[in-house]
C-alpha cells in the first residue's frame, strides 16, 4: 500500500518539481516569549514549572526568571533547579569532560500543598516579559475499585506481508471509575511503576527512588479510554491511526456516574529487568505500582489531545497532517500549566532481591 | 354576438412544441418565444419543449436564440396548437430579445444563475489548448479555483464537494482528470452549462454549494457531421448524425492523451522498465424522436485515468554449492496499476400528456471507481526445478449510484409555470478495500497459497436518497415574478432517517427602464461528504455517506441583486450573499489527511461556516466582440466551537479570497480570424505555517521543542494573476472547416504559487558566503508560460 501511494505520490511530485521559489516571509528573530509549562497535582506537594523562551527559530532555557505562585493568594517562590550534568568533548584537553545539561528549558520548584477548589496563579517574569496563569484545582473522580486477572491475549495482525498471530500474558485490570457530578469533567488514568533500589555490600550503600514513569497500556476497544482514538490493533487502516498515548478521556460517555474500564498490561513489565551493578554483593528492589486517576480542566485535556497527535505524526506542520493548534492557558506568554486533582490506587509487590554477579532475566 | 365574441375571446387555448437548430434539428435550450402585443413569452427546457396559454386570437409570435436569426409566425390560435420550429443560425452573435421565464441569466427569477453556452466554452482560452467546463466557470464571479491552474471549484465560500455536477442530470463524482488539471466534460459533447449558486431551484438538491448543470448534444437528425482535433495533450473525435433523418440520431465524443494512442509503441521501446499515464473519455448519446409526444434518449459515459509502470529482470547463473553445479534461471516482474474513474449510463423519457403538462423520466447509474494493483512474479528455474513466488496487492475504492426520476412541467396559465417531481438515489459506497494474494509453488507443489483481507472486506455503507419538490414561477401583474419552491428530502442511513424540508424562494421586480432587482432565499442540505487528502484532486479521496452521528451539512442563503439590461447586447448584474453552512466538517487538528475511511467519523469534527460577498458581472453578448468582466470581493470563514479544530476559534477558510477579478474577451476580425483572452486576479487562499519554535510538555514529564502554529490558515499566500491568449485561423473549405488555434497561458509568465510550505534553507550574505539555515516559505509553480497549438477539422 506504502509503496503504491508513493509511486503515485512520487509522479506527482515530478510533475509539481516544476519550479520552486522562496517568497517572503519575515519574522523577527528576537521576538521572544516566555513559556510556561507545568503539571501539578494534589496528589504532591512538590511541584515542577518548567520555563523557556520562544523564538520564530528556537526554544531557549530562561534560567534568572522570577517564578512566584499564589495558592488562595499566599506566595510561594519558585526556585530554579540545577538541571544535571551531561558529557561534553573537550576540544583543548580532548577529554569528555562533565558539564551542566544545556536544556532549553529551566525548571523551578516549590513546595505546596493543593486542593479542590484552591485558586493557584504563576507568574513568571524577566525584564519586561511577564506572564501568568491563574487556575482553579479541579475535583477529583474516584476510583472505586479494581480487580486484576491475569489473562492470555491472541489476535492476528494483517500485516501487508502476512498475517501474524500474537499472543501475549497480560495483567488486566478491571478498574471501577466514578465521575465528578455536576460538571464536565475530563481525566487520565495512567499506571506508574515506582521502583526504590537498595544497593549493599555488606550493609546498604546506596538507596535510589527511581520513578518508571508512566507505563504503556492496551485497551483492546476500550471506548472510554480511547477517548476515539484507534486501539492500534487490527489492521493496517489502524496503524495510520493514532492511539490514545496520553492516556486522555472525558467522561461523555459516563457523566455524573460511574464507569468500568480495562486496561491490560504486560505481565514482564511487573517482573522487570535486572540491572548489573558493580562493587554490589545484593540489590533489593522495592516496587509500588500505581494507577492514578487525575482530573483536570478542558484546556489541559485539548492540550494532552493536540499533544497526542505530535506524539503520532512528528512535531514539525506535515503537508499531509492537519497542523495541529496547541492550547494556551498563559496570559503574556505561552504554555500550558494545569493542576490535577488525583486519586490514585496502589499495589504494594512484593520485594525482589538479587545478586548482580548472578542476574537473573525474567 | 358580443356574449358570444366575449366568451371566444376568455378561450385559453395553448401553442407548443419544440424548437430545434435548422442544420441539425439539435434542441435549442432556453430558447424564446415571445407573442408581441401582450409581450407574454415562455422560453424552451432542458429538452426544447416550450409551451404558452394564451386567450385565442390571432398573433404574432417572435422565436429568437442567442446566435441565430429571428423568425416571426402568424398564428391563427383557436385551439391548441403544436408549433415545431426550427431556427437558423446568425452570423454574428444576436441577442435573443425574449423576456420570458428562462432558467438563468438575469431574465431569469433565479438569482446567481448563469448560462454558459457551448461557444463561449469553446472559445476562452486555457491550459494546453483544452478548452475546459470548469475553468469556464472559474471565471465566474462568485466561483474561485481551488489551488492555481487547477480545475477544482468553490463557489460562494463552500468546498469542492459542495457542488453538485450533473452530467444530463446524472451526478458525476470525480470531475478531474491528471490530479485536477483538466476537467473530464469534453466541450464538444457539451451544448450547455448552467451554473446556480445562489436561490436554487427547488428541483435540485443534494448538494449546498452548487448545482452546474451540463447538457449534451442530443445529436444530428439531418445529416453526418464530425470534428477531429490534435492539440498538444490530446486528440479528439466527435461525430454525429441521424441514423433516421429526423427520427433516430447518435453523437460520439471521444478524447485521449496521446500516451494512450501510443502506449503500444511506448511499451516496445522501453522493455524492461514501461511507464505510462493516460485518461480518456467517452461520450455517447442516441436520441429518438418516436413522435412530437414521445422522445427517448440514451445516454453513456465513461472516462479513466490510468498510470501503469512495469518492471522485467532476467538473469542466468551457474552456482557452486557444496560441490556441486547448479544452473540457475531468474525471471522477475512487478507491475503497479492505478486506474479511476466514472461510468455513467441513463435513458430518459419525455413525454408530452398535453399541450399543458410536459413529463421526463429518468433511470441512471453511475459508478466512481478507484483501483490499485501492485505485483510481483518471481521465477527461478533452478536445475530444471521451477519455483515461482508471486504476491499481488489490491486497494479499491468507489462510489455507485442508482436513481429514478421523474419531472413535471405544467403551464396551467400564461402566469404560471409549476414545476414538480420525485427522485429517488439509491447510493453503495465502498471506501476502502485491500487483499493480497500470496503464492509460492515448487515444482508442482503449491507451498503457499493465501488470499488476505485487510479490513472488513464487506464494508460498504447504503444510504437512500428520496426526494419531492414543487416549485411556481408565477408573474404577479407585468413587473413582478415570484418563484416560490420547496424541496423535502429524506436520507435514510445505518437505521436512521434524516428529513429535510427546504424551502426556496426567490423574487423578481422589473421597471421599465431596463433595471431589476430579485432577492432570494434558499436552503440546501447535504448527505455524501468527500474525505479529501490533499489540496489538489488524489484518486484516494473517497466518498463516504453522513452517518448516525454525523448530521448532514445544510446551508441557508440569503441573496439580493440589482440588474440592468437595457443597453442592447450588455448585461449588468451586481449580487450580494449572506450563507450561514451548519455541519460542515474538516479534518480535526493534528489529523492524517491520506484517504483512509477507518474511523473517519472520529476525525472529522462538525461545525459552521459563514460566507459573504458581492459579485459584478458584466456580459457582452452580441456583436463581433464578446465577453464578461467578473468581480467578486468575498468573506469565508469557519468555526468549530467543540474545540477540536483551532482552539474552538474561527478562522479563515482555505480558499478565502478577497477579491477576484475576470475579463475574458471574444473578438472576431472577421470569418477567418479570431482572438480570445482571458486575465485572472485573485487574492491568495490561506494555508498553515508555523510562526515560532515553542516548548511542550509530554505526558511522562519531559519537555521537547515543536513548531507552533497560532491558528488554521494563518498565512495568506501571495495573489495569483495570469493572461491566456489564444489565436484562431478558421478557413472554410469543401466539406467543413479547419481551424488552427494557437494559444498562450500565463502569456507573461507569472510565477503563481501552487502550493506553498515551510523548510529550512540556506542563507548567504551579498557576497555569497554561507551563513547557516534559517526557516523559509516556498512556492511552487507548476504553471509558468505554456505556449500550445491544436488543429481542428470539422467536417
Amino acid at each position: 500500500m506504502k509503496r503504491i501511494l508513493t509511486l503515485t505520490l512520487t509522479a506527482a511530485l515530478l510533475l509539481l518539481a516544476a519550479c520552486q521559489n522562496t517568497i517572503r516571509y519575515e519574522y523577527d528573530l528576537n521576538d521572544g516569549k516566555i513559556t510556561m509549562l507545568g503539571k501539578l497535582s494534589t496528589i504532591d506537594s512538590v511541584h515542577s514549572v518548567f520555563l523557556s523562551m520562544s523564538y520564530p527559530d528556537r526554544t531557549d532555557s530562561l534560567p534568572d526568571a522570577a517564578v512566584y505562585c499564589y495558592v488562595n493568594g499566599e506566595r510561594h517562590q519558585a526556585s530554579k533547579i540545577h538541571p544535571g550534568y551531561e558529557n561534553e568533548y573537550d576540544p583543548a584537553t580532548h577529554e569528555v569532560i562533565l558539564v551542566p545539561r544545556k536544556n532549553r528549558y529551566t525548571e523551578y520548584q516549590f513546595q505546596a500543598d493543593l486542593k479542590p477548589g484552591d485558586d493557584v496563579r504563576f507568574e513568571a517574569s524577566k525584564g519586561d516579559l511577564k506572564a501568568w496563569t491563574e487556575l482553579e484545582v479541579p475535583q477529583p473522580g474516584t476510583i472505586v475499585s479494581v480487580d486484576t486477572v491475569t489473562v492470555v491475549k491472541k489476535w492476528s495482525y494483517q500485516a501487508i506481508d502476512g498475517t501474524d498471530t500474537y499472543e501475549q500474558e497480560y495483567i488486566e485490570f478491571t478498574i471501577r471509575l466514578k465521575d465528578v457530578k455536576g460538571t464536565d469533567s475530563y481525566f487520565t488514568l495512567d499506571a506508574v511503576m515506582n521502583t526504590v533500589t537498595k544497593l549493599f555490600s555488606g550493609e546498604l550503600i546506596t538507596e535510589t527512588l527511581r520513578n518508571a514513569g508512566r507505563l504503556d497500556y492496551e485497551t483492546f476497544h476500550d471506548l472510554i479510554l480511547e477517548d476515539g482514538y484507534s486501539s492500534g490493533i487490527g489492521n493496517i487502516f489502524e496503524d495510520l491511526l493514532p492511539v490514545n498515548s496520553t492516556h486522555c478521556f472525558s467522561d461523555k460517555m459516563f457523566k455524573d456516574e460511574e464507569a468500568t474500564v480495562k486496561l491490560y498490561i504486560p505481565t514482564y513489565v511487573f517482573k522487570g529487568y535486572h540491572n548489573f551493578y558493580p562493587d554490589t554483593d545484593l540489590v533489593q528492589l522495592d516496587k509500588t505500582f500505581s494507577l492514578v486517576f487525575n482530573s483536570f480542566d478542558r484546556s489541559f485535556y485539548n492540550y494532552l489531545r493536540a499533544i497526542n497527535n505530535m506524539i503520532c505524526y512528528g512535531f514539525d506542520v506535515d503537508p499531509i497532517v492537519e497542523p495541529t493548534m496547541l492550547p494556551n492557558n498563559v496570559t503574556g506568554g505561552m504554555g500550558m500549566v494545569s493542576i490535577a486533582a488525583g486519586t490514585s490506587f496502589e499495589i504494594v509487590l512484593p520485594t525482589v532481591t538479587y545478586k548482580p554477579y548472578e542476574i537473573i532475566y525474567y | 354576438m358580443l356574449c358570444a365574441t366575449a366568451a371566444f375571446a376568455q378561450k385559453k387555448v395553448t401553442i407548443s412544441g419544440h424548437i430545434t437548430d435548422i442544420g441539425s434539428g439539435e434542441t435549442l435550450i432556453g430558447a424564446g418565444i415571445l407573442e408581441s402585443k401582450s409581450l407574454t413569452g415562455a422560453v424552451t427546457n432542458n429538452f426544447g419543449y416550450y409551451t404558452l396559454t394564451l386567450p385565442s386570437g390571432e398573433y404574432d409570435f417572435q422565436y429568437s436564440y442567442v446566435g441565430y436569426e429571428e423568425q416571426v409566425f402568424h398564428v391563427s390560435l383557436v385551439r391548441d396548437t403544436v408549433l415545431n420550429v426550427t431556427l437558423k443560425p446568425g452570423e454574428v452573435l444576436e441577442s435573443s430579445h425574449i423576456v420570458a421565464r428562462k432558467d438563468a441569466g438575469i431574465q431569469s427569477t433565479y438569482l446567481g444563475a448563469i448560462d454558459l453556452p457551448a461557444a463561449q466554452i469553446k472559445n476562452t482560452p486555457v491550459l494546453l489548448g483544452e478548452a475546459d467546463v470548469l475553468k469556464v466557470l472559474q471565471m465566474m464571479p462568485g466561483v474561485q479555483g481551488g489551488t492555481e491552474g487547477f480545475s477544482g471549484i468553490y463557489v460562494r465560500g463552500g468546498g469542492p464537494d459542495e457542488n453538485l455536477i450533473l452530467l444530463d442530470g446524472v451526478p458525476i463524482y470525480n470531475v478531474d482528470h491528471m490530479l485536477g488539471i483538466f476537467s473530464v466534460f469534453q466541450p464538444e459533447a457539451v451544448k450547455k452549462v448552467t451554473l446556480y449558486k445562489g436561490s436554487f431551484p427547488a428541483r435540485y438538491g443534494g448538494r449546498v454549494s452548487s448545482i452546474v448543470d451540463i447538457r449534451t448534444n442530443d445529436g444530428n437528425m439531418k445529416e453526418t457531421h464530425g470534428t477531429v482535433s490534435v492539440g498538444l495533450i490530446s486528440d479528439k473525435l466527435h461525430l454525429e448524425g441521424p441514423i433516421i433523418k429526423d427520427k433516430l440520431s447518435y453523437s460520439v465524443s471521444a478524447r485521449g492523451m496521446h500516451t494512450l494512442l501510443y502506449s503500444p509503441l511506448i511499451k516496445t521501446m522501453l522493455k524492461d522498465s514501461y511507464a505510462n499515464y493516460y485518461f480518456y473519455d467517452l461520450n455517447g448519446k442516441i436520441t429518438w424522436r418516436l413522435s412530437d409526444k414521445d422522445r427517448f434518449y440514451f445516454g453513456t459515459y465513461q472516462g479513466r485515468d490510468r498510470f501503469v509502470y512495469e518492471e522485467n529482470g532476467k538473469g542466468e547463473a551457474t552456482e557452486y554449492i557444496e560441490s556441486q553445479t547448479e544452473y540457475v534461471k531468474n525471471q522477475s516482474r512487478t507491475d503497479v496499476g492505478v486506474f479511476w474513474g466514472n461510468t455513467v449510463g441513463s435513458a430518459r423519457w419525455n413525454h408530452v400528456f398535453n399541450s399543458k403538462l410536459f413529463a421526463n423520466t429518468t433511470v441512471s447509474y453511475n459508478r466512481y471507481k478507484m483501483v490499485m494493483t501492485a505485483g510481483t512474479r518471481e521465477t527461478e528455474i533452478r536445475n530444471g526445478i521451477k519455483s515461482v513466488n508471486q504476491y499481488h496487492l489490491d486497494y479499491r475504492s468507489g462510489i455507485r449510484d442508482l436513481s429514478a426520476r421523474i419531472d413535471f412541467d405544467y403551464n396551467p396559465s400564461p402566469r404560471h409555470l409549476v414545476k414538480f417531481g420525485t427522485e429517488f438515489i439509491r447510493h453503495t459506497f465502498i471506501p476502502e478495500r485491500m487483499s493480497a494474494v500470496d503464492r509460492e509453488i515448487k515444482g508442482k507443489d503449491i507451498q503457499v497459497d493465501t488470499t488476505l483481507h485487510f479490513g472488513d472486506p464487506k464494508k460498504i455503507y447504503r444510504g437512500n436518497e428520496l426526494a419531492f419538490y414543487i416549485e411556481d414561477d408565477f408573474n404577479i401583474g407585468s413587473h413582478l415574478t415570484v418563484n416560490p419552491g420547496a424541496h423535502l428530502s429524506m436520507f435514510n442511513t445505518e437505521g436512521r432517517t434524516y428529513w429535510s424540508l427546504q424551502p426556496r424562494v426567490s423574487a423578481k421586480v422589473s421597471t421599465n427602464v431596463g433595471l431589476s432587482f430579485k432577492a432570494g432565499y434558499a436552503r440546501m442540505a447535504q448527505y455524501v461528504h468527500l474525505l479529501s487528502s490533499a489540496q489538489i484532486s488524489l484518486p484516494v479521496d473517497l466518498w463516504v455517506p453522513i452517518t448516525k452521528d454525523i448530521r448532514p451539512v445544510t446551508s441557508d442563503q440569503f441573496s439580493v441583486g440589482a440588474y440592468y439590461d437595457r443597453i442592447k447586447g450588455w448585461e449588468f448584474s451586481l449580487e450580494g450573499y449572506l450563507k450561514q453552512m451548519d455541519n460542515i466538517l474538516e479534518y480535526k487538528d493534528g489529523t492524517l489527511m491520506l484517504g483512509t475511511s477507518d474511523g473517519w467519523e472520529n476525525r472529522v469534527e462538525m461545525g459552521k461556516g459563514t460566507a459573504r460577498g458581492v459579485e459584478l458581472l458584466i456580459q457582452k453578448t452580441t456583436g463581433k466582440t464578446t465577453g464578461w468582466l467578473a468581480y467578486t470581493l468575498a468573506k469565508s470563514d469557519r468555526i468549530f466551537p467543540d474545540g477540536a479544530i483551532n482552539n474552538g476559534e474561527r478562522f479563515p477558510y482555505k480558499y478565502d479570497r478577497r477579491h477576484s477579478i475576470d475579463l475574458s474577451v471574444d473578438h472576431r476580425f472577421n470569418k477567418r480570424w479570431g482572438v480570445d483572452a482571458a486575465w485572472s486576479f485573485a487574492t491568495g487562499g490561506t494555508t498553515t505555517v508555523p510562526v515560532r519554535e515553542v516548548s511542550v510538555l509530554m505526558p511522562d514529564g519531559w519537555v521537547y521543542s515543536a513548531q507552533y502554529v497560532n491558528h488554521r490558515n494563518n498565512f495568506r499566500i501571495p495573489p495569483s494573476h495570469r493572461l491566456n491568449i489564444g489565436f484562431s485561423h478558421h478557413r472554410q473549405l469543401r466539406h467543413g472547416e479547419s481551424i488552427l488555434n494557437l494559444s498562450v497561458y500565463n502569456v507573461y509568465n507569472q510565477m503563481n504559487p501552487n502550493f506553498v510550505f515551510m523548510d529550512y534553507g540556506p542563507d548567504y550574505d551579498k557576497d555569497g558566503n554561507y551563513l547557516g539555515t534559517s526557516l523559509k516559505m516556498k512556492k511552487i509553480t507548476i504553471l509558468p508560460i505554456l505556449p500550445s497549438i491544436s488543429w481542428t477539422r470539422n467536417f
